[in-house]
């Protein structure tokens, strides 16, 4: 009887110590990324001069958000703001990127390209200098210069020179001239084209390849990963060997050789409507219409709010049922415009607000960041 | 009957309305029309907006003010043009030109800023940018293609188009209608006219001798496809010849002359629809709509609706669901990619006027 009791109480305690999954015979694979802890918000009340932010660059200790209504910096848990009353070429900032090598800040708008450095504001129009267009959609820094994706080509500012270089339809392999994104690799240049799809430029030799949207299909993908998932790119990205192709029909993934696709209707991403994508290692973080879904290509998170408040997470690995969570935070808009990634957070550009995402297990670096007592949890 | 519809429907939009569009209806509601210099039916878009503007102002529907922009300079000023009217101007909602280059253009900024967008462009290319708060109030190439290819009995067909992106997009558009034809026995040559459309006789008589075509697609701006058309018939051809529903234009009719007569355009009624729209613009403007005008008309309407209706953001489930909006063109739906469902009914030129077939 005694012992009878004593069975049937340390069966007790291995059940609570076993892991339901692992009693279930599937042992949670571990997720080639950190998920998201909260969210925090930054709006109006916390200095946001407009709701609506384009797009955000955390670097060094400050984060810069482009919005309707000027360049704001968060700094020791303050805003402050830069406009055309600084010195900016236009209030509306679409794009941010930082030059490792000296620490400018290119900030990119609706009519101008800016460089900030050691607090002075240096403009560059398509009337003062050798931008090719001044609507400037996306902007790169690297090999000795500055790549501004315009609407009418891309413009290449030497570093050392000065001097400026275009590439449109002209001179290069681009179906169009509009180019709505650029990025770079160790040694080429990527060029997102609207209604062009991708074009690749060796920059030791000069050389263009051009990648394009085989089917020619806007509503069927009629050979999965035959190419870019579409000819309109709204943005691209590289980061370790890959290439992210974003496009208003879902993405695409090449890796150098091979390509291949994902589609909401096909896999876990939350919409074919991509804004944007930030890559860390081999992880693209994909700011949609509708939320944000984060991938390596096999396993998938997707961050969504809820209307009454909160939002959901959902985790699918491969060969394993959807992992759906209840999250007491959510970014502050689905509609995500923007993100940029840190080693313990994620910052997203929405459109109504400014959200910093607590990565798990990195909370004590971020409270060293001093950001958090100014942002409002939701 | 129609504008007690309208009326009715802006009303019940009203009170629904929240943020930054619909926060105030006595704020004027700022709707974005780029007309590039170079836009050959500027004034009907234009008056056709101004006829809209006046006609939600008297339903009920609150003050609605057109943003115009549109200058001549470098590739892609167009692209500046249209963020100034979203960023400089207030507009809430953007009117995209007949022009493909421009609409794609506005897009562009669409596609970054999220506003909504109705376009003119026939261009099967502008849907194909998936952009989801834009809808082409204006019939497609493909489908004004398909109509006359169903009505106009030939198979071997000669097309003029312009140079540059414009003819690209009009001829690949053109065969994909061919191609998608029953019988498939369709066959399209090109013929490339001048970036206006400028041809010259010697040329067309070359490209008839060595097409020998049955028919003649006129896929030009009217002004140069009435000359087009006198050219042609001043050469000996006497096959069908036909174009887009933009040669109902007194443009046309005036550079074609008798030579318009016979010549086939898929058709756009302007005043299918609200039965005031024909009366005001006459009244207003002391002339006939167009379908241009009409167009431009019914793409105010739209836009009104759809931004006074939604509380932050606009898309094509916002132009597409609900009652349809009756314009000047008649109904006003969309498939699920923002193209427009609309019949297109045959019309022939005879003595200078349009007549049904």
């Amino acid at each position: 009887m005694r012992s009878k009791a004593l069975l049937s109480t340390l069966g007790a305690a291995l059940l609570l110590a076993v892991p339901l999954r692992a009693l279930a015979g599937v042992p949670p694979a571990e997720l080639p990324f950190p998920l998201i802890e909260r969210f925090e918000h930054f709006g109006l009340a916390q200095g946001l001069p407009a709701w609506k932010v384009h797009c955000v660059l955390a670097d060094k200790g400050k984060v810069w958000a482009g919005t309707t209504k000027g360049l704001a910096v968060l700094e020791g848990g303050k805003f402050t703001v830069i406009g055309p009353e600084q010195g900016l070429s236009h209030s509306v900032v679409t794009t941010l990127a930082i030059d490792p090598s000296t620490g400018d800040l290119w900030a990119g708008t609706l009519r101008g390209l800016n460089r900030i450095s050691a607090g002075k504001i240096e403009t560059f129009t398509q009337t003062n200098s050798g931008l090719p267009n001044n609507v400037v959609y996306s902007v790169a820094v690297g090999h000795g210069a500055v790549w501004a994706a315009t609407a009418a080509g891309v413009g290449r500012r030497d570093a050392k020179s000065g001097s400026w270089s275009l590439y449109d339809a002209t001179n290069t392999l681009m179906h169009e001239p509009w180019t709505y994104a650029v990025t770079l690799s160790p040694d080429k240049l990527y060029v997102g084209v609207w209604a062009g799809g991708i074009v690749e430029q060796d920059l030791a030799r000069g050389t263009w390849k051009e990648y394009r949207d085989p089917d020619g299909e806007f509503e069927l993908d009629l050979a999965p990963d035959d190419g870019p998932i579409s000819d309109i790119s709204s943005w691209a990205t590289w980061e370790d060997g890959i290439l992210w192709q974003a496009s208003y029909f879902g993405i695409a993934r090449y890796d150098g050789t091979r390509w291949k696709s994902y589609l909401e209707k096909k896999t876990p991403l939350v919409s074919n409507f991509v804004n944007f994508i930030a890559a860390k290692g081999q992880v693209a973080w994909i700011c949609t219409d509708r939320g944000l879904t984060v991938t390596d290509g096999t396993s998938w998170a997707t961050y969504k709010s809820l209307e009454k408040g909160g939002g959901t997470l959902e985790i699918t690995r491969p060969g394993a049922k959807v992992e759906t969570r209840r999250m007491a935070t959510a970014a502050s808009n689905d509609f995500i415009l923007g993100a940029s990634i840190t080693e313990s957070e994620v910052w997203l550009a929405t459109s109504h607000g400014l959200t910093r995402a607590v990565l798990a297990g990195k909370r004590g670096q971020a409270a060293e960041r001093k950001t958090n007592a100014q942002g409002a949890s939701r | 009957m129609a504008r007690a519809l309208l009326a009715a429907i802006l009303a019940a939009a009203l009170p629904a309305a929240g943020g930054p569009a619909g926060a105030a209806a006595s704020a004027p509601l700022v709707v974005g029309l780029l007309l590039p210099p170079d836009e050959r039916e500027a004034a009907s878009i234009r008056h056709g907006a101004q006829a809209a503007v006046e006609e939600v102002s008297e339903a009920g529907g609150g003050v609605v003010r057109i943003a115009e922009r549109g200058k001549r300079g470098a590739w892609g000023s167009d692209a500046s043009e249209a963020a100034l009217l979203v960023m400089d101007d207030g507009a809430v909602g953007l009117i995209a030109p007949t022009g493909g280059a421009a609409s794609h253009l506005v897009l562009q900024v669409s596609g970054r800023t999220a506003l909504p967008v109705v376009s003119l462009c026939p261009d099967a290319s502008v849907t194909r940018a998936s952009i989801p708060w834009m809808v082409r109030v204006a019939p497609s190439t493909l489908d004004e293609a398909r109509a006359i290819f169903g009505g106009v009995p030939a198979t071997r067909w000669l097309a003029f188009v312009p140079t540059g992106r414009a003819g690209r997009e009009a001829s690949s558009d053109l065969a994909a209608a061919a191609a998608a034809e029953r019988s498939g026995r369709r066959s399209i040559m090109q013929a490339v006219a001048g970036e206006d459309g400028a041809i010259s006789d010697a040329a067309v008589r070359k490209a008839l001798s060595s097409a020998g075509p049955e028919a003649v697609l006129l896929w030009l701006p009217p002004a140069a496809a009435g000359r087009l058309a006198r050219s042609l018939r001043t050469a000996g051809f006497k096959g069908p010849i036909a174009g887009p529903s933009r040669l109902a234009s007194g443009a046309f009719a005036a550079e074609a002359g008798p030579f318009a007569d016979g010549v086939v355009v898929p058709g756009i009624d302007p005043e299918a629809g609200s039965g005031s729209f024909g009366s005001r613009y006459r009244r207003l403007f002391g002339t006939d709509p167009d379908p241009a005008a009409a167009l431009a008309h019914d793409a105010v309407l739209l836009l009104v609706r759809a931004v006074r209706r939604s509380e932050s953001s606009v898309s094509t489930a916002s132009f597409v669901t609900g009652e349809p909006l009756r314009g000047a063109t008649g109904l006003l739906v969309f498939d699920r990619h923002g193209d427009r469902l609309v019949q297109l009914p045959l019309w022939r030129y005879r003595s200078g006027h349009l007549a049904r077939l």
